[in-house]
């Protein structure tokens, strides 16, 4: 499995929770960090963030994972 | 709830985990008290780690994905091997020392912050002791258990 596509991760789930998924736009920046820069419609952002910020959480905790497996770090930023 | 939505979460769970690279894959197993969903797989360590954050987050993911397709108010609770049976008598077991320790110290005792489920079962377990409480304090993932002496 390769380890670009946990921008297919967070794409995915940002997808299956919004209701314009083809609004849904994940960017991947290389760095000391691998930034994801999740960009979502306007009307959908809380669905991405979810009630205290919960559904984000969930998508970070599994990056973090994931990371550590890969042995590398994921920061997900969500653009408003 | 309708195996075809508890097949939906199942799929979703994998194209998530099948992206993340890690190993692990999500199947749903029939029990009396109707479908639940087992992952399992070598990566089972970072799933049950820091008191199964992932397995945690897989679970509220896969019932957001639910409620959506379902447009109800049932969950689908996600297990792994017997971990929440397990955990669910590691945390009996802890508020009864808690409780032990508050009803001869006076003093009360505050546990680490919890998930809505293991609050429940923490004062599930001291319901029926009558020399302390129990209340949670605090907000979202800082909410905290605390037992108190009854008087």
């Amino acid at each position: 499995m390769s380890d670009g596509s946990l921008k297919e991760v967070v794409e995915t789930i940002a997808k299956a929770l919004v209701d314009h998924p083809d609004e849904v736009a994940v960017i991947e920046l290389e760095g000391e960090a691998t930034v994801l820069e999740l960009r979502v419609a306007p009307q959908d952002l809380g669905k991405v963030i979810g009630k205290q910020g919960r559904t984000a959480r969930a998508m970070r905790t599994l990056l973090r994972a994931a990371g550590m497996k890969l042995r590398k770090r994921f920061v997900l930023e969500i653009l408003e | 709830m309708s195996q075809e939505h508890v097949n939906l979460v199942v799929d979703f769970t994998n194209r998530v985990l099948g992206s993340s690279g890690l190993d692990l894959k999500a199947v749903t197993e029939d029990s009396d008290d109707g479908s639940k969903i087992q992952v399992r797989g070598d990566d089972v360590a970072l799933l049950l780690g820091r008191n199964a954050e992932l397995l945690d987050a897989l679970e509220y993911l896969g019932n957001r994905i639910l409620a959506r397709s379902s447009g109800e108010e049932e969950k689908v609770v996600f297990d792994s091997g017997g971990y929440r049976a397990r955990r669910e008598k590691e945390l009996r077991l802890m508020a009864e020392k808690a409780a032990e320790k508050v009803r001869t110290s006076r003093i009360p005792f505050t546990f680490d912050p919890m998930t809505p489920n293991e609050r429940r079962i923490v004062h599930l377990a001291l319901a029926n002791d009558s020399s302390v409480i129990t209340e949670s304090q605090g907000n979202g993932e800082n909410r905290k258990v605390t037992v108190r002496p009854a008087k």
